[in-house]
């Protein structure tokens, strides 16, 4: 107990203001506000619980709930559940590999991090989406990368570009998917946004948002209007411009070889003697 | 970009004609006194046996015209031949045969001359020499000069 109270009042002192500072609290659901007050108060018990609640909650954004794994990782590993501390931080590496603790936190509690981050420098790639638009089934096409296992759900919401609401469908997690839209086989563009969603319904990785969607499609030419291919892209431009040059060229050194050998010719008037 | 350097610079040095300078040269200066126009003529020959032609052409010009030159002036006041007055370029390679004509202001043709030479880069000038022709001594018959000199022709306009 006396270990655990100077354990966590070093915390108090180095790491709590600036972990406190990073966790984006303010508009969190309430149970993670109140995991970040235990953390304040060195409180790791009352962390681990909060956090918990929170992630089992659902409806986490993606920097909530690395911070979510973030708190529940200290809070563990302040209260040496070491191996517990490591799953949470490979969680949460898995969401955001780059992600850092804080260097103020305690050497001793950083282990169960380090340990995770090297695991996962042994293995390849990284959460993402890839979405494609595939017109012959009206449809946008969604790979999920997912090396961390814990996708369980991707939520596809589409519109056709100018609609105003967005058809949301959820699916079971899997590599690749078909979200069918209707329409999108004939638009020009399709404005989208994908998320990854965890077990308890959190999201793990979002591509685009409501308020800023992807959009996939043809793309508008800057200026251009219309959508469609720009004259630098028409290969038949390039054939002309090649020819001009190469007449050019040719002009240009048949006017210097003719020049180099005219010759002219210019009077000039004497007088001889008979 | 050096390379179209050098070919601009080619181009703007090469836009000038490489000049050779033809010498017509008047027996005396009487008889430039009296001749009033002249013409500058360029006929093509062929290099292996035409480099005789000049009394051929003399006689053509004299009889039946100046025929088909492959350059050609046209009847210009004799002052202008002086000092480069008269120019004209693209001179085809090879020889060729240089006629200048001399007439007075009757038409009447007083001097000619032809010379067979090449114009090249770097030639030396081509000479023509004049002599009077068979109507030259008719046609100045009677007149009285009255410019003392060259100088005083081509820049008082006496006669």
């Amino acid at each position: 107990m006396k270990t655990r109270l100077i354990i966590g009042l070093a915390l108090w002192l180095t790491a709590g203001t600036a972990l406190a500072q990073g966790s984006g609290a303010s508009g969190a659901p309430s149970h993670l506000r109140a995991a970040e007050e235990a953390y304040l108060n060195v409180e790791f018990e009352e962390v681990r619980d909060h956090a918990l609640e929170a992630l089992r909650g659902g409806g986490l954004t993606p920097a909530q709930l690395v911070r979510t794994y973030e708190l529940l990782g200290v809070a563990n590993s302040a209260l040496h559940e070491t191996d517990t501390a490591r799953d949470y931080f490979v969680r949460m590496l898995g969401i955001d590999p780059d992600h850092e603790l804080d260097a103020s936190v305690n050497p001793e509690m950083r282990d169960p991090f380090l340990e995770a981050r090297g695991l996962w420098a042994a293995r390849a790639g990284r959460l993402r989406i890839e979405v494609g638009l595939d017109r012959p089934n009206s449809a946008l096409r969604v790979q999920v990368i997912d090396p961390t296992d814990m996708a369980t759900r991707i939520r596809v919401a589409a519109r056709l570009e100018g609609d105003a609401e967005f058809v949301t469908q959820e699916y079971e997690a899997t590599v690749e998917l078909t979200a069918a839209v209707t329409g999108a086989g004939s638009a020009d563009r399709v404005e989208y946004y994908v998320e990854i969603l965890d077990m308890h319904g959190n999201v793990m990785l979002g591509e685009g948002s409501a308020f800023d969607p992807r959009v996939v499609g043809r793309m508008r030419v800057e200026g251009g209007g219309g959508g469609g291919v720009t004259i630098f892209e028409e290969p038949v431009f390039w054939i002309i411009v090649a020819a001009v040059a190469a007449v050019a060229v040719g002009v240009t050194v048949g006017v210097v070889v003719d020049q180099r050998s005219r010759i002219g010719i210019q009077t000039g008037i004497s007088f001889g003697v008979d | 970009m050096r390379a179209w350097l050098i070919v601009i610079a080619s181009l703007v040095g090469g836009c000038g004609l490489t000049p050779v300078e033809v010498d017509v040269t008047f027996p005396r200066e009487e008889n430039f006194l009296y001749a009033d126009f002249g013409q500058l003529l360029v006929y093509p020959v062929d290099p292996a046996e035409g480099l005789g032609d000049c009394p051929d052409l003399l006689d053509q010009v004299e009889s039946t015209g100046i025929g088909m030159p492959v350059l050609s002036t046209d009847r210009l006041p004799i002052c202008d031949f002086r000092s480069g007055g008269v120019s004209f370029g693209d001179v085809p390679p090879g020889p060729h045969a240089y006629l200048m004509l001399a007439y007075d202001d009757a038409d009447n043709l007083l001097l000619d001359g032809c010379t067979i030479a090449e114009a090249y880069e770097g030639a030396p000038a081509v000479e023509v020499r004049l002599f009077p022709t068979s109507d030259y001594a008719g046609a100045i018959a009677g007149r009285t000069l009255t410019c003392g000199n060259a100088n005083d022709k081509c820049t008082a306009g006496c006669r």
